[in-house]
């Protein structure tokens, strides 16, 4: 009967509607194995997963094992997968791929986040080390520690250890971007950038390359305020 | 229409869908219930009970016997089919081998 063979049968139909429709596909009940043949491939994992949990008191494993071995090769590496086979093989157990992909998928995620704490460890070190009180340790005579506590006090000097703290702050995944308290016109002159916009992150690993620099900056700022208290009285200048 | 060129199907909840013989029998096994010679009661009364299938899916499947007489006679249209009921019409259609 030629006329049969042109007339697309209701099977292939439904098949062709369940593929299209295969987002909303959630418990698929007592459907025939070989009709979920057809259409299961067409899932992504967030469907088959959704389609495996809705599905209960029912083993689509038949179908799906496979499948689930697909998705394992493509997230984690056809060498992983082989790993697994061969340890399964060893200790000779075998587990559905499926609570494999589920297993090395927590594994992954709490691999994540155990390096996300340290860094976030390494930067609360780093806030700590730049925390309240002044370092006027290296300075010898009396006057000369009270003119380096003034200048560190001094507006200047505030705005851009706010700004060395905002570099490291900005790293993404730390903490929420927090703009400096304060930075009215431009800074000295090295800085000539505008803050808020260009500022280039710097890279706690990089960050005592800029570290020289800076405290250059801090070394001439030093220089003019003290020229400017001495040379009112002697016209010495004191270094 | 006859009643000799018509059967009647039956769902599950006891509705009766009286077609053509000729629609039916798009069905490989309704075909097989009615023409093979007395084993089948069906063939007597000249209707078939489906306890398993419901009356939405078997209105749905008669409507495919009537759309699949009109596409094999050359009008092809397109049969469309609501998503929930797909997974349900399925298992029906793959029964019925139609």
């Amino acid at each position: 009967m030629q006329l049969k063979r042109k007339i697309p049968s209701l099977v292939d139909l439904c098949t062709r509607t369940a593929i299209d429709n295969v987002r909303y596909l959630g418990d698929v009940g007592e459907t025939d194995l070989d009709l979920l043949e057809h259409i299961l491939p067409h899932c992504t994992v967030d469907q088959l997963m959704h389609v495996e949990n809705s599905t209960m008191g029912r083993d689509l494993s038949p179908v799906t094992d496979k499948l689930w071995k697909k998705f394992y090769e493509k997230q984690f590496g056809p060498e992983n997968a082989n790993i697994v086979m061969k340890r399964m093989k060893h200790n000779n157990v075998s587990f559905k791929w499926m609570k494999l992909y589920e297993a090395k998928l927590k594994d992954v995620e709490e691999a994540q986040n155990k390096s996300l704490d340290r860094i976030r460890q390494l930067y609360k070190k780093e806030d700590a080390c730049n925390g309240p009180g002044y370092n006027v340790s290296n300075v010898k005579s009396n006057l000369m520690k009270k003119a380096k506590i003034e200048f560190l006090k001094s507006q200047e000097v505030k705005n851009m250890t706010a700004v060395k703290k905002n570099a490291i702050q900005r790293h993404p995944c730390v903490s929420p971007f927090k703009r400096p308290s304060g930075i009215p016109e431009k800074g000295p002159a090295s800085t000539s950038k505008q803050i808020s916009g260009s500022f280039t992150v710097s890279c706690p690993l990089k960050r005592n390359a800029t570290e020289p620099k800076m405290c250059k900056e801090k070394r001439n700022l030093q220089r003019r305020s003290i020229k400017h208290e001495y040379s009112n009285r002697d016209g010495l200048l004191v270094m | 229409m006859r009643k000799e060129d018509t059967v009647k199907l039956i769902s599950a909840e006891g509705f009766e869908f009286v077609i053509d013989k000729r629609a039916a029998m798009v069905s490989q096994t309704i075909r097989n219930m009615l023409t093979s010679p007395g084993s089948f009661a069906e063939t007597q009364l000249g209707e078939v009970r489906f306890p398993e299938i419901s009356t939405t899916i078997l209105e749905k499947i008669c409507q495919y016997f009537y759309w699949s007489l009109q596409y094999a006679s050359g009008k092809e249209t397109e049969f469309h089919i609501e998503p929930e009921l797909t997974l349900e019409l399925m298992m029906a259609a793959n029964y019925l081998h139609t």
